[in-house]
């Protein structure tokens, strides 16, 4: 109104607005390192002027809404590119186990067992009725054995060990689909009534990214602020109020597979239809990487056993009996060497004539030679060939995760920073921002002492 | 760009676990003096290694077995050598009893007949457990006499082999029967000079100890042939052994390169990237300790 009363007015708004601003501030200002938090601040607008002489007279400030400063395409980028940086991050923790458990740098992996195998087969044609000669024979054939045994158990414990953190990481995204259908029904109900839920929204953006980078997920905002996230193959996990749960269950290899539950006692098996995520990474180790290198394993200890047994066989031993078979077993995880033969070593057969010939020792040299056989691939590789490949891709597979794991972080790391700087709290800028709103406080708090004075005149005039 | 206190704080985190990262990796290199840690390092290379290490650990075998086969020829040798003296003395006996000399039959043939059981022995040596002239018989001595001092040879004609490279073994055993028997029967010449000296007519022993001096001329050559074709099998494993050696330099050689750090480079490139570590903790502790609040009031 515009009379002294009326500037009263105007300076109990802007107190009051200035004050609301202040608040807001120091919200930002408590808020400076909490992750995900998007600064706020006043939108401050003048009030409706009164067409008064001489022209319109303004009638003081507003605030008419705390905004919250983001960039939503920023949240889409960000949450994309995060399921990458999960998934290539889970691939490359798994492969560089596989890596360790190969262990060839140190000289003390398959390569030498193979190698001392093929070396103790040479020291017995060198001396082919020589009891020592046998027995270290006999040693260094369990050694190979046990080796492939280990290597290969090891490989499959990686699986094992994933299918944990498979679990954990799916119980983890259960209780955030729960807490995102909560905000959800939490914001739509604030901001019915007009209101932005600006922390709320902070929560759910937190929520969602974290789950961007367990499992692929798709977004979208409805117009009542309710999120609905979709999971490969169009599966809903939250909508509206409601949350869906994925679980486990193990399928025919002992592995555990993730199934989406639709509530009413049904489930989907979506372990094939994730693409990204750390999910898309265990599963892509666990199901392709792993059991590749365990199928090339098994080939080379099948052929190892094959090959050695067929010529074992073709020769005779000190009792002059053919061979027996050299190693049981035709895979990689149960390869042994003959129970009979670790009894009686006298029964490997050095000898390729019959008859007990203690001195020929042309079967010993045909198996030592099996070292330079082309046996594997199809007659292209010899065994050594074929093992030194699997350590190659190995570490072909690790630097490859780690290039794509490096430049996804950059990414993210650029994402995030460009995030940072739109909604980010500069603490100098909220000091100033201090200081501004704390003057304007002081000028109309001044205002209305202007005003009681005013008041003080009036009244005493009469 | 706006830039925020933890958008710096930030961007230091990032770029110290950077450095941090370049440190540890030089610092690897440079205690365990391998350029190639893991196969992650360098997967080609990592290939390479693995087949030096192989073909060095080959060698090695290799050389074992030749010098297993270098010594069973030296033994062979110095037994055939022995086995040579003892046959031309037995040749002399001949020849001089043969010119008719009657007085000291008794005693020659006394000598025929240990020069006889010696060359037995030096035939039946052996090399640890393994009789060295019985082929693959290795267990059986090779030869042994009735009371006539007839022969027999109970070894084979086995060869045997040993491996001195890829695919490539070679045979390093001369066998009784080959030096001794086939050709000229050296047994059977002794056996007969003994009947022929204690024959008690003696110008029939006369007549066959002539006979034994041809045969026992030829034992000689067919001895010395014998001691040849092992020299040619212990020349072949020396050079072999040369071609080993030279070989095995020349992996070791590509083996360091492969997989050796250079020190000195290591060295400098770790002081670089520690000074470089050193400069952005002094640069953050300047940036991050300042804000507006240090000058206000």
């Amino acid at each position: 109104m515009p009379d002294i009363y009326g500037i009263l007015n105007v300076a109990r708004g802007a107190l009051l607005t200035q004050q609301r601003a202040i608040d807001v501030t120091g919200h930002n200002i408590a808020n400076v390192n909490t992750p995900g938090y998007s600064r706020q601040r006043v939108n401050m607008q003048t009030n409706t002027p009164i067409p008064f002489s001489p022209g319109q007279m303004g009638t003081g400030v507003n605030a008419v809404e705390i905004q919250r400063i983001y960039d939503r395409f920023l949240g889409v980028q960000i949450s994309n590119e995060n399921q990458n940086l999960g998934r290539w991050e889970a691939q490359k923790d798994c492969i560089e186990k596989v890596e360790m458990i190969l262990d060839e740098t140190s000289g003390y992996g398959l390569s030498q067992a193979m190698s001392e195998f093929w070396n103790a087969w040479q020291d017995l044609a060198n001396n082919p009725s020589g009891h020592t000669e046998r027995t270290l024979l006999k040693a260094k054939s369990e050694i190979l054995a046990n080796t492939f045994n280990k290597v290969y158990s090891d490989l499959q414990q990686i699986q094992k060990d994933t299918d944990v953190s498979i679990k954990g990481t799916i119980q983890e995204i259960n209780l955030i689909t729960d807490q995102i259908a909560d905000l959800n029904q939490q914001i739509s109900q604030i901001e019915v009534t007009g209101q932005n839920a600006n922390d709320l929204r902070d929560s759910r953006d937190l929520l969602l990214n974290e789950l961007s980078s367990m499992i692929d997920i798709t977004t979208s905002e409805g117009d009542n602020g309710k999120v609905t996230v979709f999971v490969s193959g169009g599966r809903p996990l939250v909508q509206g109020n409601s949350s869906w749960d994925l679980s486990t269950e193990t399928n025919v290899s002992g592995l555990q597979d993730i199934v989406w539950l639709d509530g009413s006692g049904s489930s989907a098996n979506i372990t094939n239809s994730i693409s990204g995520g750390k999910l898309k990474g265990w599963i892509e180790a666990r199901d392709a990487s792993v059991p590749g290198y365990l199928s090339r394993l098994d080939d080379l200890a099948a052929t190892i056993i094959s090959e050695a047994n067929t010529l074992h066989q073709g020769g005779f031993d000190l009792n002059s009996n053919p061979g027996e078979v050299f190693f049981t077993g035709t895979s990689a995880s149960h390869i042994a060497v003959n129970p009979n033969i670790v009894n009686d070593v006298n029964i490997i057969a050095a000898s390729g004539t019959p008859g007990g010939i203690p001195g020929d020792n042309s079967t010993a040299i045909a198996i030592a030679n099996l070292q330079y056989a082309l046996t594997m691939s199809g007659g292209t590789a010899t065994f050594d060939d074929y093992y030194n490949s699997v350590v190659s891709d190995v570490g072909n597979d690790v630097q490859t995760a780690s290039t794509y794991f490096d430049h996804q972080t950059s990414m993210v790391n650029h994402l995030n920073n460009y995030r940072e700087s739109i909604s980010g709290v500069s603490l100098d800028e909220e000091m100033i921002n201090l200081i501004k709103f704390q003057h304007a406080y002081d000028a109309a708090a001044k205002l209305i002492t202007t005003v009681d004075e005013l008041l003080n005149t009036v009244i005493n005039m009469v | 760009m706006r830039v925020t206190n933890r958008l710096m704080a930030d961007t230091v985190l990032n770029s110290l676990y950077k450095n941090t990262q370049q440190l540890f990796k030089l610092q690897e290199m440079v205690s365990s003096q391998k350029r190639i840690n893991r196969p992650s390092d360098d997967p080609i290379g990592m290939g390479k290694i693995l087949d030096y290490r192989k073909v060095l650990s080959s060698i090695d075998q290799y050389n074992t077995n030749i010098t297993r086969g270098k010594t069973q020829i030296d033994l062979t040798e110095s037994c055939l050598e022995a086995i040579d003296d003892l046959v031309l003395k037995a040749r002399r006996i001949a020849v001089e009893q043969s010119a008719g000399e009657l007085e000291n039959r008794p005693t020659a043939a006394q000598e025929v007949k240990n020069i006889y059981d010696q060359i037995l022995q030096l035939a039946n040596t052996r090399l640890g457990n393994t009789y060295i002239l019985s082929g693959h018989q290795t267990d059986t001595a090779p030869f042994s006499r009735d009371a006539d001092y007839n022969a027999t040879y109970h070894g084979d004609d086995g060869d045997i082999r040993i491996i001195v490279g890829d695919n490539l073994d070679i045979k390093i055993n001369v066998t009784g029967e080959d030096a001794l028997r086939s050709g000229v029967d050296v047994f059977d010449a002794l056996r007969d000079l003994i009947n022929g000296l204690e024959d008690p007519d003696t110008t029939a022993g006369t007549a066959q100890i002539a006979t034994q001096i041809t045969p026992l001329s030829n034992a000689l050559d067919q001895i010395k042939a014998v001691r040849a074709e092992a020299a040619s099998m212990f020349i072949q494993l020396e050079t072999t052994e040369n071609q080993l050696a030279n070989f095995k330099l020349n992996i070791e050689d590509r083996l360091s390169d492969t997989e050796d750090v250079d020190m000195a480079q290591a060295i400098v490139e770790l002081q670089i990237q520690k000074t470089a570590y050193e400069t952005s903790l002094a640069t953050a502790a300047k940036i991050l300790q300042r804000s507006l609040m240090d000058f206000l009031r």
